[in-house]
């Protein structure tokens, strides 16, 4: 495609936008008069004093206590605008009727005629082209989430939201329409009153597998509306192809002065144990374990003289307990929140004001969040054409951390999943068997004492926000206005790390390390528009943006580590050794700038059919000079049959609107296209760095685009009490940059080029319904995702490449063409090895395996197990994921609940592979007591051996697990206070449960995780904290 | 407050308009750079930045010169694999090299001539920029580049029997990844064409004195090797002799003379960079700047001793003859390049004995940090010796033996060709080594006479260049111009406790063919 076609794209929009405009208007009709009638949505009662207006005289009326109206129109194609407060403002044209029979959704509920806050300005949902989600303050309330993103979760159709882990301040992963990139951004564009937010580097953690939230920078009670735009977003160019999530906070005030209140309080409960092994069947397990390294009894009884009760062993009584790990480091814990709100101002000015305060204690001790936010927003009006909206919001947030990685040395959950119940979290007094004051050190087992990583171990975390902007808009005339928004965004985190020596398993010879990590995100931005409004009698209507953006990011980050301070009370950085070997500094610092030039068209004729147009030319630092510059461009149509006159005298149909669109969108948020510039690098020849090239660059190295094309149905009945949305879209990369293994003569191995092609295709359907019986109401909604991303081709430049193996801790994924992203490659498991096969086979570690050793498949039949006998073993991707959402209310009371599910992901699950191993001193699950012996044959659980030397605990199938689930994430009791004259306006309660019930068949603490925010991590649980069930009480007043 | 503005909506939105395409015209606007990296257009401006890039140039060898080392010595008779060697080890100890072995790799060299180039390409740019940087620099570097270059095709050619040849700065991938393989010999003929306009002419007493860069290898020692390798005996002996020298006829600089006398002989590896006398091209390695040196962490008994020095060389050591006192080569061998302990009692009489190679530990306190030695005086004298003894004529012989033995010093009068050589110990004499001499019957055949010192040249070469990445190439050159059958020999004795082995390797090395790597 040729730039020439672009710009005849771009053309033909403005001239299509300019022969509408140009249209005669029809001549004037004489005046008609239209009646109606207008009822409240749901119960039907007829609706007096709404207030009833002509779009193109500006006649108006208001209807009788019948609800009754009527109205003197020019002629049968008018469009009339009905306004009540309480309710949701209407605008409908006549259509030839006559007579108009209305009903209006009191605004607590959810209408198609709400309007939504995009980049771009507010639109109206039911005009949507595009899909579009909004949500509004009653979806995000009652929650004890602490951070909005959480809130999300089964709130939109098409988005996933997946918390990392049940730490406190950990982010969510969230994704709009799936995974469509595997070295770029997959996560939603994320505005913030207007700014963009890049959120995806201030998660930097020194934590393995922890991921700092940058989102908490707004409080959830300080948020108005959320829209989620999840496609036709070429008006943000290369930054567009994940979709966008628009946050606004509360900016609208009215004059007179509101304060709210809110808090809540509650407790986390710890989470549900996993089984393990016992004292006794762990003896029978070690001494198992010890004569798979060849010891006799005789050997195994000098060497552990206090493994059979022998009480005047030495160390007896530190090797004869019955410690339950988990009970050791788990713990309830309490949640608590308060916001104070208060706006105010007048005709002038206005202000809007609040802050916040946020506690939330982990599932052990010393791990922890606390919170602090503060936010100002204000409007001021110079003269009636001429506005300023000031804008600020600053959070600082400290957080206690825990590692939770692969690592069972740093992990307290894997540490106390794997230590032996034999041992005690304190030193015991030797004649007495009484704790001592000190934590015990590592001991026989190898494993590091949980109670240590808990306790001593820090990570403690301090994150600065701060995010503000200024807008000014000038209104034109009536037809144009022009805004302009400069803003910045700056985060700081800073972050101390200690690991102690004592009870901590070493690693050569480091004692102990003392770790200092900052990291710095800064953003500039610019966004410039002007926009053009027009709507003309014969119900044209026009909407033009046009403008640019910009934004510089600037990313850094220093880390300093040292090893070996005096003792472990010693535990800054400067405390640490003097060698120059054992300390290690890291550090980054890249940028990024963007511009972006867009315009949109918007047109719709009587809200029967709609076009809409978007081009953007969109220049960035991501790529080199030969790529920087792209056009991108979007085109949708709508049609609403409902407003077709052969549809006209269907009354139950409310709502009936086709939606089709194609668009194409870029991604740019990737260090990957540094491959396409040629860089020095620097390395250090002796005492002096030294310059030499990175790579061999590929100039032609261009950014991923994405063209989707969607179809959708919007669907409303009986008055809007029943709505349904479905939306069908089929996107496609087709310059997937992929990693190419190039020859050695070249010297530089690592190549990148746009080689791919991914296709992601899915199905969204939302529907809600709301019934009424008497003084019950009754909500009822729900959205099924099904998605699928696929590899459709792979073009390597090296003829004998098939496919890329990426291997990660203690896995394989594999990128094939034809196959899902990133599935999981190993081996398959088919039971044990045989008498009849023993020494038949040469496992996957090159020792012959045994009988009582897992039989893997042997693909092709040479008995020898190796990477060619690999397959595709899993898909982590889910095939289905939605949620179901009802409430019911009763007067004042009503009870909501939010159930998740996620289908057909497969899991990883890491921590059954280190508890049913069998290969090392480690404590293990009781499945184990159902292992392979030589008197125990009729089993699929093989025989222990130290080292494992047959591998039968490699990556296999053996350890992926269906990770399907259904969550009933919340269910929240409310009342509402009637108001109280002279002392508040409205005061709620409400008791909310998280995650009271989970249906799964996963057998780890917890199927909903995400390792780290990368495809190539999806699906491997390494042992993260698990979300825990927690009820909170809270109280919400308006004074 | 309420003001109204007369300007029509026409005009406003021009303003606008020139506002957002105001923005973002220059390319500087995206100048954003990725994290401690810079663009080609912050560079090349000054001296130092000459002297950053031609240290990049060298240092990806940082990575290259320990595989080459246990290449070089486990393909030869040097090395021997301990019982922690792994299996990659082992099979190149086999000569069964399969692909993707990883000390076969070489894709380091490769990064050499890649940087290489791309410093010749921008170098005249530093000429215009700095004039401190003045045609005398210019010349030594672009020299010293085009030298380390050949030296790195050289290896490359030698491991690998062919070497993509890359002509021009590369800038970008090249289409179908199509590359020019240049075989062995086509390779030494390019290479030479190319040196030799970089070598400083040393008959005018006009030509700029010559500038030795850090690090980088002599032009002229690694031109006479690789009119060695061509066998084209008198230029080589020519250009290796001039190495030695300095220009405008003074003494020459690489003497092999008191400096690294007797015990002062482990100094080389301790002085490796601070010295000018004999380490001409040094790679360096500092644990304290966390660039260890790799092969000392595998061969060191202290840390994973995978390798070990083979029977032959322990014995080499052990036998020879000094000018005076008990057999052994008291200042090279045992505690120096080697050790043999003795380490535990098997039972009354027999003590297991195990050798290892220290020449990477002379400095106890620091074996990482050991250098790598690409080239010193000695080597560049034996080359000499080696191409002075195949011109074969009586005289050349005879300064070839001279340069082995006792040295210049030893000889009077001065022949005229090394009259100001007057300081040159020779090799053995430096170590204080009993002289070789020529019986009479080989004085009266000069065919024998002629294998008789190069076998000599070449143990003294075992011996000397012990662990310095020579000795493959020594036994493959010599082979090549007497026999594949030499080779195999040589290499195949490391085996003789096992018939079955020894035939084995004997047959496979006895076809050139197998010589060569592939990756």
């Amino acid at each position: 495609m040729t730039k020439r076609y672009y710009y005849l794209t771009c053309l033909s929009f403005m001239f299509l936008g300019l022969t509408f405009a140009v249209q005669p208007l029809p001549a004037q009709a004489p005046g008609k008069i239209v009646s109606g009638m207008v009822t409240e949505s749901g119960t039907g009662l007829p609706l007096q004093q709404v207030f009833i207006s002509v779009s193109s005289t500006g006649a108006s009326t208001t209807t009788d206590e019948k609800g009754e109206f009527s109205i003197s129109v020019p002629d049968l194609h008018s469009e009339l605008i009905f306004d009540l407060p309480g309710y949701v403002k209407r605008n409908i044209f006549l259509r030839n009727r006559e007579f108009i029979s209305l009903s209006m959704v009191p605004i607590i509920y959810k209408s198609l005629d709400d309007s939504y806050n995009s980049p771009l300005g507010v639109r109206t949902l039911k005009d949507a082209v595009f899909p579009v989600t909004g949500l509004t303050v009653n979806d995000l309330k009652h929650t004890r989430a602490s951070s909005f993103d959480q809130a999300f979760q089964g709130k939109v159709p098409g988005l996933s939201v997946t918390e990392q882990s049940g730490m406190p301040g950990q982010r969510t992963y969230m994704n709009i329409r799936g995974i469509s990139s595997i070295y770029a951004a997959s996560e939603p564009l994320l505005f913030i009153d207007g700014m963009i937010y890049d959120y995806s580097y201030a998660t930097k953690s020194l934590m393995e597998g922890f991921a700092l939230n940058p989102l908490d920078v707004v409080d959830i009670d300080d948020i108005s509306d959320v829209t989620f735009l999840k496609d036709g977003l070429s008006f943000l160019g290369a930054a567009g192809s994940n979709g966008v999530i628009d946050v606004n906070t509360e900016q609208e005030s009215e004059a007179s002065t509101v304060i709210k209140l809110s808090a809540y309080g509650g407790i986390s409960l710890s989470p549900e144990r996993q089984d393990l092994l016992d004292a006794t069947p762990f003896k029978g397990y070690f001494k198992d374990i010890l004569s798979s390294q060849g010891y006799n009894p005789g050997q195994i009884n000098t060497m552990y003289p206090w493994l059979d009760g022998n009480q005047s062993a030495d160390e007896f009584y530190r090797y004869n307990n019955n410690t339950d790990w988990q009970e050791e480091i788990y713990k309830p814990s309490t949640l608590y929140k308060a916001h104070f709100f208060i706006k105010g101002g007048d005709d002038i000015a206005t202000y809007n004001i609040s802050t916040g305060y946020l506690s939330h204690e982990g599932i052990y001790d010393k791990s922890g969040y606390t919170r602090f936010n503060l936010r100002i927003n204000g409007k001021i009006n110079i003269t009636d054409r001429f506005s300023i909206t000031p804008n600020a919001k600053l959070s600082l947030a400290d957080s206690k951390l825990a590692n939770h990685g692969p690592m069972e040395r740093k992990n307290p959950i894997l540490a106390s999943l794997m230590k032996s119940p034999l041992m005690a979290s304190y030193t015991k007094d030797e004649l007495t068997g009484a704790d001592l004051a000190y934590l015990d050190d590592v001991g026989a087992f190898n494993i590091s004492n949980p109670t240590v990583i808990v306790q001593n171990a820090q990570g403690s975390n301090r994150n600065y926000h701060f995010l503000s902007s200024i807008t000014a808009k000038y209104r034109i005339n009536s037809n144009f206005n022009v805004s302009t928004l400069v803003g910045i965004n700056f985060n700081n985190a800073r972050e101390n790390i200690f690991l102690p020596d004592i009870g901590i398993v070493q690693i050569d010879s480091a004692f102990n390390s003392p770790g200092d990590f900052v990291n710095e995100f800064r953003s500039m931005q610019n966004h410039t528009q002007l926009n053009y409004t027009n709507k003309t009698a014969s119900g044209h209507s026009f909407i033009l943006n046009g403008g640019f953006r910009y934004m510089k990011n600037s990313y850094k980050h220093n880390l300093s580590l040292d090893l070996n301070t005096a003792s472990d009370d010693f535990k800054s950085l400067g405390d640490g050794s003097q060698y120059n070997f054992l300390r290690s500094t890291t550090g980054d610092n890249r940028g990024l700038t963007w511009i972006s030039y867009f315009g949109n068209l918007n047109y719709n004729f009587r809200n029967k059919y709609f076009l809409l147009g978007n081009l953007s030319y969109d220049g960035n630092s991501a790529t080199n000079k030969d790529n920087r510059y792209n056009f991108y461009p979007s085109l949708g149509a709508a049609w609403r049959l409902s407003a077709e006159g052969f549809l006209n005298e269907a009354r139950w149909l409310d709502d009936f609107k086709l939606r089709g669109s194609w668009s194409v969108t870029g991604n740019m948020f990737s260090s990957v296209y540094d491959y396409s510039k040629l860089y020095y690098t620097t390395r250090r020849m002796n005492g002096t760095g030294v310059l030499l090239r990175e790579i061999i660059p590929n100039n032609e190295l261009e950014l991923e685009k994405k063209n989707t094309i969607n179809a959708g149905i919007d669907l409303s009945l009986f008055k809007q009490l029943f709505n349904i949305h479905v939306d069908y879209y089929n996107s496609n990369v087709n310059n997937l940059v992929i990693e190419q293994s190039i020859p050695e003569t070249f010297g530089y191995t690592e190549y990148f080029d746009n080689g791919g092609k991914l296709q992601i295709k899915g199905l969204e359907v939302a529907a809600d319904a709301r019934l009424h019986f008497g003084n019950f109401t009754w909500l009822l909604g729900g959205a099924v995702n099904k998605q699928a991303t696929e590899v459709k081709e792979l073009t390597f430049l090296n003829p004998g490449t098939k496919n890329i193996v990426t291997p990660v801790n203690n896995a394989q994924f594999v990128t094939m063409a034809g196959k899902p992203i990133n599935s999981y490659y190993g081996y398959r498991v088919e039971g044990l090895i045989s008498s009849a096969d023993a020494g038949k086979y040469t496992g996957p570690k090159g020792v012959l395996m045994q009988e009582g050793d897992i039989r893997f498949k042997d693909v092709d039949g040479n008995f020898v197990i190796d990477e060619k006998d690999m397959e595709i073993i899993g898909d982590p991707n889910p095939d289905l994921f939605g949620s179901a959402f009802t409430s019911l209310s009763f007067k004042n009371f009503e009870l909501s609940a939010l159930f998740n599910y996620t289908m057909g992901n497969d899991v990883y699950n890491y921590v059954r592979n280190r508890t049913e191993a069998m290969d090392s001193y480690a404590n293990q699950s009781k499945t184990v007591l159902n292992r392979w012996t030589p008197s125990h044959k009729g089993t699929s659980v093989p025989r222990a051996s130290y080292g494992d030397p047959a591998g039968n605990a490699v990556f296999s199938d053996r350890w992926i697990e269906d990770g399907s689930y259904m969550r009933l994430e919340r269910l929240t009791l409310s009342y509402n206070f009637p108001t109280w004259q002279g002392v508040h306006k409205g005061m709620v309660v409400y008791l909310t449960a998280t995650n009271l019930l989970t249906l799964t068949d996963y057998s780890g603490y917890d199927p909903e995780y995400v390792y780290v925010n990368s495809p190539y991590y999806m699906g491997i649980d390494y042992g993260k904290i698990p979300h825990t069930q927690s009820f909170v009480m809270g109280i919400k007043l308006n004074l | 407050m309420k003001k109204s503005y007369k300007i029509s909506p026409f005009i406003q939105a021009i303003i606008v308009a020139l506002m957002v395409f105001g923005y973002g015209c220059s390319d500087d606007f995206f100048n954003d750079k990725a994290g401690d990296r810079i663009t080609p257009d912050q560079h090349y401006k000054t001296l130092i930045d000459a002297g950053v890039s031609l240290q990049g140039v060298i240092i990806p060898l940082q990575d290259f010169m320990p595989n080459l080392i246990m290449m070089d010595g486990l393909l030869s008779d040097m090395m021997d694999v301990t019982a922690n060697a792994n299996a990659n080890l082992i099979n190149i100890n086999n000569h069964e090299i399969a692909p993707g072995n990883p000390y076969v790799n070489p894709a380091s060299l490769y990064q050499v001539i890649l940087n290489a180039n791309e410093v010749l390409a921008n170098i005249d740019k530093i000429a215009a920029n700095d004039r401190n940087f003045d045609a005398v620099l210019l010349k030594a570097y672009k020299g010293a580049l085009v030298g380390m270059r050949s030296w790195t095709y050289l290896t490359l050619i030698r491991l690998y029997g062919k070497a993509a040849y890359m002509e021009d700065n590369l800038t970008s991938l090249p289409a179908n990844l199509s590359q020019k393989m240049l075989s062995r010999e086509t390779m030494l003929d390019t290479l030479i064409n190319q040196m030799i306009p970089h070598i400083h002419d040393p008959g005018t007493g006009t030509q700029m004195q010559e500038v030795r860069l850090k690090y980088c290898v002599n032009n002229k020692a690694l031109l006479g090797e690789l009119y060695l390798e061509k066998n084209d005996y008198a230029n080589a002996a020519t250009y290796l002799k001039l190495a030695c020298e300095s220009y405008l006829n003074q003494s020459a600089i690489l003497k092999v003379d008191k400096t690294y006398r007797d015990a002062g002989w482990s100094n080389i590896f301790l002085n490796s960079e601070g010295d000018d006398v004999e380490n001409i091209s040094v790679i360096p390695y500092s644990t304290e700047n966390k660039q260890d040196n790799v092969l000392a962490y595998w061969i060191g008994r202290n840390y994973l001793y995978m390798v070990k020095p083979t029977a032959l060389l322990v014995d080499s050591f052990r036998t020879q003859i000094p000018a005076a006192g008990n057999p052994g080569d008291l200042w090279r061998g045992q505690g120096i390049t080697i050790k043999t302990d003795t380490l535990m009692q098997v039972n009354d009489s027999t003590y297991l004995t195990e050798s290892y190679i220290t020449k990477y530990e002379i400095d106890d306190q620091d074996p990482l940090s050991s250098d790598i030695i690409l080239s010193r005086a000695a080597d560049v004298h034996l080359l000499l010796a080696e191409a002075l003894n195949r011109m074969g004529d009586e005289t050349s012989q005879k300064y070839a033996l001279m340069l082995l033995n006792d040295g210049v010093n030893a000889v009077n009068p001065k022949p005229a060709p090394y009259s100001r050589w007057s300081a040159n110990l020779g090799i053995r004499g430096r170590v204080y080594l009993k002289a070789w001499e020529l019986s009479e019957g080989l004085l009266r055949n000069p065919e024998a006479r002629m294998l008789y010192i190069e076998d000599l040249i070449m143990a003294e070469r075992a011996l000397e260049l012990a662990f310095e990445g020579k000795r493959w190439f020594d036994l493959m050159r010599v082979a090549r111009r007497r026999n594949p059958e030499y080779l195999a020999d040589k290499v195949a004795a490391k085996f003789a406790t096992d018939p079955e082995v020894y035939n084995k390797i004997h047959v496979k090395l006895r076809d050139p063919n197998n010589w060569i790597l592939t990756y």
